[in-house]
């Protein structure tokens, strides 16, 4: 794995906005992703023995959290509103929070995207999962992943060319 | 099998997502077992050997209850000084000692000496009658702390009595002094006192120390101050520390036995080397 197998606190830095951004495609907001992957990271530590992939089981256990959580009636309601306030998924380099015109544009192009390709996205670029533990996570075949990645991908740079790339 | 995606993968890393609040981070590692470092994987391993550790460190403690009781009903000789060999420490002139045969004393430094049992007597009065050379030399004893100054005086310390009677009677331990010349004072934690030449200082644990004045060589049960008297039985000690000094310098002789007459006096305490108050 990654080589941080034994280190919770760089566990948490090193993954932890992904996969909150993985919950997220899930879930009406940050606050909510953020809870879902606080029970979905403590309930993958405690189980992370005999894990033959720890970081996959730990997106699988988020993703999967994460579709419980936005199942509720209750939650979609507030996700309505969040998304409804503008609520920002990315910083940009500096760390600044993202008010700037690329974190913007990107966000849009990945809400419009739907969400089973919009998580494959976020966990290959952003979580830097190979497409078999992606497979494995989502539990569907490798090719299916990069199919997805491909179309993703694909209305991404449609999106992002005439906001951003151009 | 994505290599026409690199450039937009590059593009979209240019922004990252938001950190974890710094909230979520806290709760999480509280609920995987406080702080950061401690995983609960370690920890549910560690729990086993950590009883373990805990009946360990029971036994332990036990034993060591065991050996504490033990000392203190049969407490081991302190390390001291053997009583006749010239101690490796000498002391600040013009302090001179002598000792009772078979004392526990150690010369811990220029100016302060330990005594657990046995009698010493300490010179501290210059050859050319100059006080002010002198330096202030402490006496630790089991009971009591003592302090003098160009001062000759015997101090005791040990059991009292010296050898427990066939009563059982409990044993305490008592500190006293025989100042013969200058002043010398004498503290423990309950207070102190201080006497003059020919004042008999004691102290017991949990008493404040008491002095009163020696009157007569026979009033006298220091087994040292006896063997001085025996060696020179003409002089009067109680007068004369120039005679003092010259038995002093001879080499100690055996203290009277039981029931044996001393030459200064005949009292039955004395040849216990128990003070007659």
């Amino acid at each position: 794995m990654s080589g941080l197998a034994d280190d919770r606190h760089d566990w948490l830095r090193a993954h932890g906005p992904a996969l909150v951004l993985c919950a997220r495609q899930w879930v009406g907001c940050y606050a909510d992703a953020e809870d879902v992957f606080q029970d979905a990271f403590v309930r993958f530590w405690r189980r992370r023995d005999g894990v033959r992939d720890p970081l996959a089981y730990l997106y699988r256990c988020v993703r999967t959290a994460a579709m419980n959580h936005g199942r509720t009636r209750q939650r979609a309601r507030r996700r309505e509103q969040e998304v409804a306030r503008g609520e920002t998924m990315f910083v940009d380099q500096a760390g600044a929070m993202a008010a700037t015109e690329r974190c913007g544009a990107i966000q849009r192009a990945l809400a419009a995207l739907p969400v089973e390709q919009r998580e494959v996205v976020v966990m290959k670029v952003w979580g830097g999962l190979t497409f078999d533990a992606i497979g494995e996570t989502i539990e569907i075949p490798k090719p299916t992943a990069y199919a997805r990645y491909r179309a993703a991908m694909s209305a991404l740079r449609r999106a992002l060319g005439r906001e951003v790339l151009e | 099998m994505n290599d026409s995606f690199d450039s937009l993968e590059s593009e979209l890393r240019q922004v990252q997502p938001r950190p974890v609040s710094e909230r979520t981070l806290r709760d999480i590692e509280r609920r995987t077992d406080g702080p950061a470092g401690v995983e609960p994987r370690r920890r549910s391993r560690a729990r086993r050997p950590a009883a373990a550790w805990w009946a360990a460190g029971l036994g332990g403690a036990a034993v060591a209850v065991v050996l504490a009781v033990v000392l203190l009903r049969h407490p081991a000789p302190a390390p001291v000084s053997p009583a006749h060999p010239a101690p490796a420490v000498a002391l600040s002139p013009p302090w001179r000692l002598r000792s009772t045969e078979g004392a526990r004393y150690a010369v811990l430094s220029a100016n302060r000496v330990r005594l657990d049992r046995g009698e010493l007597f300490l010179n501290g009065v210059a050859e050319d009658d100059e006080p002010s050379n002198s330096q202030e030399l402490t006496v630790e004893t089991p009971d009591a702390q003592a302090w003098a100054t160009a001062t000759a005086f015997y101090v005791g310390a040990g059991p009292f009595p010296p050898v427990p009677d066939t009563k059982g009677t409990a044993e305490e331990t008592l500190t006293r002094i025989l100042i013969r010349a200058g002043t010398v004072t004498l503290a423990n934690s309950s207070g102190s006192v201080t006497g003059g030449a020919n004042d008999l200082l004691t102290a017991m644990p949990g008493q404040v120390p008491t002095r009163r004045a020696v009157r007569a060589d026979g009033d006298v049960a220091f087994d040292l101050y006896r063997q001085m008297v025996k060696e020179n039985p003409g002089a009067n000690l109680l007068t004369s520390l120039r005679d003092i000094e010259g038995t002093a310098a001879q080499p100690p002789e055996p203290g009277p036995k039981p029931g044996e007459p001393t030459p200064a006096g005949q009292h039955e305490a004395g040849q216990r080397g128990i003070p007659t108050f």
